[in-house]
């Protein structure tokens, strides 16, 4: 059973229509790139999966169900901007993980912290910008969740943080959990995709696998992107 | 250090020639235990799914054989690395032939440069 | 989940309200003992000091209940409704539970706020026998008035804790509204807070009338003898705070549910 379904799935904002009539599969055990320029819909089939946003027509189930208190517990979500309070320390933060999500690993968190030399009673406001990015996916990449949704997780770092984020996203691969990535940066995560999914004005435009890209047609995704979307 | 990739071929059929030089060249031996496929995903810097792939065809092909719960090893079958290595040396050979095609060269010039090239290396 | 919910949230609450607390019960010492200097040293210096540490120490009374409402706006638009807001409805909770859990937090930072200025007030005047007297005299009128003073003040509790959560409501459901829009969120949440206020201002008048009239007539509306007013307007007080702030919950609940809009 996939693990992310959308039905006709469309979300209109006003007169702008973010997402229109969307269908789409997402089965466990695979990376998937959601891949498609700024405003293409990325960033709201992302938040319409997490309930953060609810969808105008159509539905979108996670696990079967429609987002709620049960989907939340089984979504782990990384957001394209900070969300924690920079007053806390990682301590806190790591108790509040610990209190919400019962899937929530903090042992790894532990070790995947202080393998980057980062302190438990360190203060997310001494941290740098891309320090706090590593903690937030640390935290996100912790919890073993059925769905990962990345959104944006290399955009604005430099390459060190970017090998240090996807050798994260692929050293926690679990294959009864799907995780999908959405980035506009193609090349830099071709190479670690099973899936991609080319999205533009709120359409899907193809979903195929990244073998068959490549096999077929003889061009890596990141040219075949290039070319489909030239004219935007 | 994550593996550079081109663009023309699948991912999983690039990660099978690494492997397959690996073997050729002895950076890995033969009877040696390969990482488990976590770990060499992660070094290769892709998809755990990618590099179960490849390492199946390879197992397929009988570079490298599997047992159960300890992982894979590389063949001890010498005539197995012998066929690919003879296999890898036929692929760059008809590579460099087509270069050279495309670059306007002749059979014979080709011939003739690659004389000369290796002549100039047994002197050094 | 709700007291894990509280526990966070009146954490993040406390960092803010503790150095106030403690700041207002600094004051109230330095007012007391102002005041105690302008008794036993008689100079024109030690009264103009001690007449404004006085009333600095007033001031910060008032400043007290503003920052700590001012605290408790900030701490919805922000975990709710703000950036913190994609963690805060990504958790495993509904939104009522959400809801609630603020409610309660703010409602204790009221109480919390009142009652550091009931003891600033209480430390600044300790011993002080003008107002001791005061105080005395005041309860001796109460009791010769034959009001049932246990009663009156239970039904003052009532009302009081009522209308504070009903406030807290309104606040939130104007931060809610305006946050549902793509920009001026500020902007129009200030404006909807006047919009809910006047509104319930309006709608409170018109049913006060109707309510009276009903009950005396429209000529005896004239002659309510101020004894009379207890009973029926402490009944109309907790019905309108009940229902205004049931409106302003469901208000609140449908638009983050239903219109939430992360910045």
């Amino acid at each position: 059973m996939p693990i992310l379904t959308c039905e006709n799935l469309s979300k209109r904002y006003g007169t702008v229509q973010a997402l229109d009539h969307v269908n789409l599969n997402i089965e466990p055990g695979r990376i998937v790139g959601l891949l498609g320029p700024n405003g293409s819909g990325k960033s709201t089939l992302i938040k319409l999966a997490n309930g953060l946003l609810t969808p105008t027509e159509g539905q979108i189930l996670i696990d079967g169900k429609a987002p709620g208190v049960e989907t939340k517990a089984i979504v782990s979500y990384l957001p394209e901007r900070t969300y924690l309070a920079d007053w806390m320390s990682v301590r806190q933060i790591l108790d509040f993980f610990q209190d919400f999500y019962g899937d929530f690993d903090r042992e790894r968190a532990i070790a995947m912290l202080s393998h980057l030399g980062i302190a438990e009673k360190q203060r997310i406001k001494q941290m740098s910008k891309g320090t706090r990015e590593k903690v937030q996916l640390i935290l996100v990449m912790s919890r073993r969740a059925k769905l990962y949704l990345l959104d944006e997780p290399i955009g604005g770092v430099d390459p060190a943080a970017r090998d240090y984020i996807l050798n994260t996203i692929i050293g926690n691969y679990d294959p009864s959990a799907a995780v999908v990535i959405s980035t506009h940066l193609i090349a830099d995560v071709e190479q670690m995709l099973d899936e991609v999914i080319f999205i533009n004005g709120g359409h899907i435009l193809r979903h195929t696998s990244v073998d068959e890209i490549r096999e077929e047609m003889g061009k890596s995704v990141d040219a075949l992107f290039r070319e489909e979307f030239k004219c935007f | 250090m994550r593996w550079e990739f081109h663009n023309d071929a699948p991912i999983y059929a690039q990660v099978m020639e690494r492997v397959e030089r690996m073997i050729v060249s002895g950076a890995l031996t033969p009877g040696e235990r390969l990482p488990s496929v976590r770990t060499f995903a992660l070094e290769a810097g892709v998809n755990p799914n990618t590099m179960q792939k490849a390492l199946t065809e390879l197992e397929r092909g009988g570079l490298i054989y599997s047992q159960r719960t300890s992982g894979h090893f590389v063949t001890e079958d010498q005539a197995v690395i012998a066929s690919v290595r003879a296999e890898l040396a036929e692929l760059h050979t008809d590579r460099f032939l087509q270069d050279m095609r495309e670059l306007g060269f002749t059979s014979a010039q080709t011939a003739e440069l690659l004389h000369r090239k290796l002549e100039n290396k047994e002197e050094e | 989940m709700f007291l894990k919910l509280v526990k966070h949230e009146s954490h993040a609450a406390a960092r803010a309200m503790v150095p106030l607390l403690g700041g207002l019960l600094a004051m109230a010492i330095l007012a007391r003992g102002s005041i105690w200097m302008m008794e036993s040293v008689e100079s024109p210096v030690t009264s103009m000091l001690g007449v404004f540490l006085v009333s600095i120490f007033f001031l910060a009374c008032g400043a007290m209940v503003v920052t700590t409402t001012i605290l408790m706006m900030v701490r919805f638009a922000k975990s709710v409704h703000g950036d913190e807001g994609y963690l805060t409805h990504t958790l495993p909770v509904s939104v009522s539970t959400i809801l609630l859990s603020r409610l309660l937090v703010s409602f204790l930072a009221v109480l919390l706020s009142f009652g550091a200025v009931y003891a600033g007030v209480r430390i600044a005047t300790l011993g002080v026998d003008s107002i001791e007297s005061l105080g005395v005299s005041f309860r001796v009128i109460i009791e010769n008035s034959g009001i049932e003073t246990k009663s009156i003040l239970l039904k003052l509790c009532c009302v009081g804790v009522l209308s504070i959560l009903s406030m807290i409501l309104m606040i939130y459901a104007a931060i809610s509204i305006g946050h549902s829009f793509p920009t001026g969120k500020t902007g129009k949440s200030v404006l909807f807070f006047f919009v809910l206020y006047i509104a319930a201002q309006i709608i409170t008048s018109i049913a006060l009338v109707g309510v009276l009239t009903a009950e005396y007539g429209f000529d005896g509306l004239r002659t309510i003898e101020t004894n009379d007013f207890p009973s029926s307007l402490f009944w109309f007080t907790v019905g309108q705070s009940v229902l205004f702030g049931s409106v302003y919950y469901f208000l609140t609940w449908i638009t983050t549910k239903k219109r939430l809009n992360l910045a």
